[in-house]
């Protein structure tokens, strides 16, 4: 009975020890077959996934192609069926985006989700979607806008983003944040438009996810991308042997670079007058004439390609309204601190008051009662103690009245534009020449009929001036009336005696070379001005007046985020000049006089601009008082359709260190003409000059300044804004 | 011998032996074909991943020159017929023969298709024989594998 016991025995182990072996064969078979094959075809889901949520980003970035304000699609669209092809399928409905690609048989789709799903008119301000995404991470669209944003969570029901939610991540301005579900599948078989997003089922499925931060990197107009950008030539004068035009940049993937289409001129400065914080670029059509360092490089400039193109219907402007509407006119604050309007341009009010018997004519008191409420002015101490404002709290328009559209702030004294320098210009004329110019037919200075002159305002005031600040002059019976005033009249007997006038004038002409009139006169007899340090007073000074431009200031002091001026004509500001948010658009000059300028708009949208005109653009900050000169921080797009002047030294300031310095971020264009029009090389504008005399120069470009001005300008479709990667993780 | 016949009754035959000897070689050979069947499907496995990862390389690689290049023939090209681009890939012991498809992406407003805003689908189609660059590997067949993602114009 034992050893029936034991043989037994040794059976059921044999059989348990063979049923063990075959069971470690089948099972790794099984383990090495179909699920190998089923990992590999798992494998092939979940890379399909991941192309699918790839194709997303380039799907998102190829409509902000077209609208840079996209968010799938733009604010409350109705749903929209953007592609449907065989192969791909892409369904768009308030904010949320659903892909299908197909490649053969294989099904993949990508998710992005820019609703809020927290019902209508809630935070993001949109309905919820016909097509909701069962996922807690959002995309964001934040390219216009400047300041941070956070991005939240949907941690609420039904992924729906909370009342108070969490944030999943912090966005800078100018970026876009977007968040991409890639998913493939069998159940993704029956998709299409009607039906994009089925539910998965029982069935397996692979998914990932792609997170990527992308910013605004360039503005990636046609034109070539540049901090300074002119038509004509660029032309810098800095003090003998220091400083230099410093180029910058603050796109990592651009550099600072000069662009001109004539010549490149510095004068004086550093060895190397021409310099680059990291790396620079000048192109130049023309003649070159400064001394790049080794960090500024020399590029093309093709004959025939544009600058950056900022149409007028463009840029934001105030629309007027009851409550935004200021009087063209001038606006001059008197010692006391009381704000006074006159119904006439400044150059007019420059005549008005060259006559002493308007000295006292205080115009029309401006108090809050007649003031729009988008403008409050306010005053402490008096005379050379001051302390006035002039304070812009939203868009303000500028409203033309039946004598004029010119706008212009300043102190009663006026605003002067420099210090003068005797006898430093040239003029071209000789005192026969100009007699004999006056005595033309074709003067337009004159309007002579035998022998009595009615003359140009013009013309006028510079006799007047010449005239030692007389109204009446008699020269060998030539008998000169009411000058200084607009209809000035002269019987003129004597022509050989003219010369003596024309001496005067000349006289005069040289020691202010640069004033508005004295230019005038000047072209308009067929002479030119050589040399000249810089402007007189604007406006002759009125007795017992002491305020200067320093003694006011005219602030950007928006309640919202920004405010712009506008003018159907010249504006003109002889105060101190300063505010955030701030913009100054006009049809006419811009004309800023006095002191320094410290004023940035906003880095998006049309408020990008700080300032703009549809002629020149002209900036002295010289202080008379202290014979020095401000100096002008600019942030934003300067845009002039004819030439840029910014005087911030002259060489009758011997002392550079009273020069004053140019700091300009964003960008300036000196478009010479209608950005309307495109650039010909055949038939280049006249004006489309930069012309700047300063300590230093620092030029600093930001393409944030520029996006929605780009955006909106009908652009070419090769004009596109580029985006640079800042992190990209992938799930 | 009582005992003895005990004993002999319980031994088993020599039939017995050979019979169980069969039946267990039998079982012992089939389950070793699945384990070769099974290390053949893993070798497919890997050769299936391995084209995979041609065809995406493939994509990216034309990505990556089209983005770089912005005047390159990939932006006016669109054919769903014909290649964009063929060529021959080995990887250890397997040749793949590569061939991009370019297309257009026709949205309804037209905008993808307009230069300098361009949407472009890429699909790589890989094939290659099993039986490895050198025909030494035990083959089976021909395999293919595809890939597909979109690229927009920078």
């Amino acid at each position: 009975m034992q050893r029936i016991r034991r043989s037994r025995g040794i059976l059921i182990i044999s059989v348990l020890f063979i049923t063990l072996l075959v069971s470690m064969f089948v099972g790794a078979a099984l383990e090495l077959g179909p699920w190998s094959l089923r990992r590999a075809l798992n494998q092939s889901d979940v890379s399909a996934a991941k192309r699918a949520a790839r194709s997303g980003v380039e799907y998102a970035l190829a409509r902000l192609k077209n609208d840079v304000n996209w968010n799938g699609p733009s604010f409350n669209q109705p749903r929209q069926v953007v592609v449907n092809t065989p192969e791909l399928v892409v369904v768009e409905d308030q904010g949320n985006v659903i892909g299908l690609v197909r490649n053969e048989n294989q099904v993949a789709q990508f998710r992005i989700r820019f609703n809020y799903q927290d019902g209508a008119g809630n935070a993001d301000g949109r309905p919820d979607s016909g097509l909701p995404i069962a996922t807690s991470y959002l995309s964001c669209n934040h390219v216009t806008g400047s300041t941070e944003r956070l991005v939240p969570r949907a941690d609420g029901p039904n992924y729906s983003v909370p009342a108070n939610p969490t944030t999943h991540v912090s966005l800078p301005g100018h970026s876009l944040f977007l968040t991409v579900e890639g998913r493939c599948g069998d159940y993704l078989r029956v998709a299409d438009a009607q039906n994009p997003d089925p539910q998965p089922g029982f069935g397996s499925y692979s998914t990932a996810r792609l997170e990527s931060l992308l910013k605004v990197t360039n503005v990636g107009q046609a034109a070539t991308p540049a901090v300074a950008a002119t038509a004509n030539s660029f032309t810098a004068t800095l003090p003998t042997g220091s400083n230099s035009v410093k180029l910058d940049s603050a796109d990592k993937t651009e550099i600072g670079r000069l662009r001109s289409k004539s010549g490149l001129t510095i004068n004086n400065g550093a060895a190397n007058n021409l310099t680059a914080h990291k790396s620079g670029e000048y192109r130049v059509g023309g003649t070159l004439a400064a001394t790049p360092s080794s960090t500024v490089t020399s590029g093309t400039e093709v004959a025939g390609e544009g600058l950056y193109k900022i149409a007028w219907d463009d840029v934001k402007r105030a629309v007027p309204t009851t409550t935004n509407t200021l009087k063209a006119g001038t606006y001059v604050y008197w010692d006391d601190g009381s704000l006074h309007y006159y119904d006439m341009s400044p150059s007019d009010y420059q005549t008005f008051m060259a006559n002493p018997v308007n000295h006292s004519n205080a115009g029309t008191l401006m108090t809050v009662s007649n003031l729009p409420a988008s403008v409050r002015t306010s005053t402490s101490g008096s005379g050379s103690s001051l302390n006035a404002k002039l304070e812009i709290l939203s868009d303000t328009a500028i409203e033309a009245t039946a004598n004029t559209s010119d706008f212009a702030i300043m102190p009663r004294k006026g605003a002067a534009g420099g210090p003068g320098a005797p006898g430093s210009a040239t003029i071209s004329l000789t005192p026969t020449q100009m007699a004999t110019a006056l005595l033309s037919p074709n003067n337009p200075m004159v309007n002579n009929i035998s022998g009595n002159w009615n003359m140009s305002a013009e013309l006028s005031r510079t006799l007047y001036a010449a005239n030692g600040g007389q109204s009446s002059w008699q020269v060998g019976g030539n008998v000169f009336n009411n000058l200084g005033q607009p209809a000035a009249q002269a019987s003129v007997q004597n022509v050989l005696a003219l010369s003596q006038v024309a001496t005067a004038l000349i006289s005069y002409m040289q020691s202010n070379p640069q004033n508005q009139d004295v230019v005038a006169v000047v072209n308009a007899l067929g002479g030119t001005i050589t040399g000249g340090a810089g402007l007189q007073d604007d406006i002759p000074a009125v007795p017992a007046s002491a305020a200067e431009p320093k003694n006011i200031t005219l602030e950007f002091n928006p309640t919202g985020t920004s405010a712009v001026l506008s003018g159907p004509g010249e504006v003109r500001i002889g105060a101190k000049l300063q505010g955030e948010g701030a913009s100054i658009t006009a049809e006419g000059d811009i004309n800023l006089l006095g002191l320094g300028v410290n004023m940035s708009a906003l880095a998006n949208s049309t408020e990008g601009v700080s300032l703009y005109s549809k002629q020149d653009v002209f900036i002295s900050t010289f202080e008379k008082p202290t014979n020095k000169y401000k100096d002008v921080s600019l942030k934003g797009v300067v845009y002039c359709w004819g030439d840029f002047k910014a005087v911030l030294g002259s060489s009758s300031v011997t002392n550079f260190g009273d020069w004053g310095k140019l700091k300009i971020t964003g960008a300036m264009v000196a478009y010479g003409q209608d950005p309307q029009l495109d650039y010909d090389p055949n038939s280049p504008p006249s004006k489309g000059n930069i012309d700047v005399t300063a300590e230093e120069v620092e030029l600093k470009f930001d393409s944030a300044y520029l996006l929605d001005l780009v955006q909106a300008a009908s652009l070419p479709p090769s004009e596109k804004i580029q985006y640079g990667r800042v992190w990209w993780t992938q799930e | 011998v009582v005992d003895s016949r005990i004993t002999r009754r319980s031994a088993f035959t020599l039939a017995e032996v050979l019979l169980a000897l069969a039946l267990v070689t039998i079982v012992l050979l089939s389950v070793v074909g699945l384990a070769l069947n099974a290390m053949s499907a893993m070798s497919k496995s890997v050769d299936v991943s391995a084209g995979l990862n041609v065809a995406e390389q493939e994509i990216e690689r034309l990505a990556y020159d089209a983005e770089n290049a912005p005047t390159a023939a990939f932006w006016t090209f669109s054919n769903q017929v014909n290649t964009y681009s063929t060529g021959q890939v080995v990887v250890g012991a397997s040749r793949f023969s590569t061939a991009t498809y370019v297309t257009d992406v026709a949205d309804s407003g037209g905008n993808f298709v307009v230069a300098g805003k361009r949407l472009k689908q890429v699909k790589a189609v890989v094939v290659w024989s099993d039986a490895g660059a050198d025909g030494k590997k035990a083959g089976k067949g021909t395999l293919r594998a595809t890939a597909a993602r979109l690229v927009h114009e920078p």
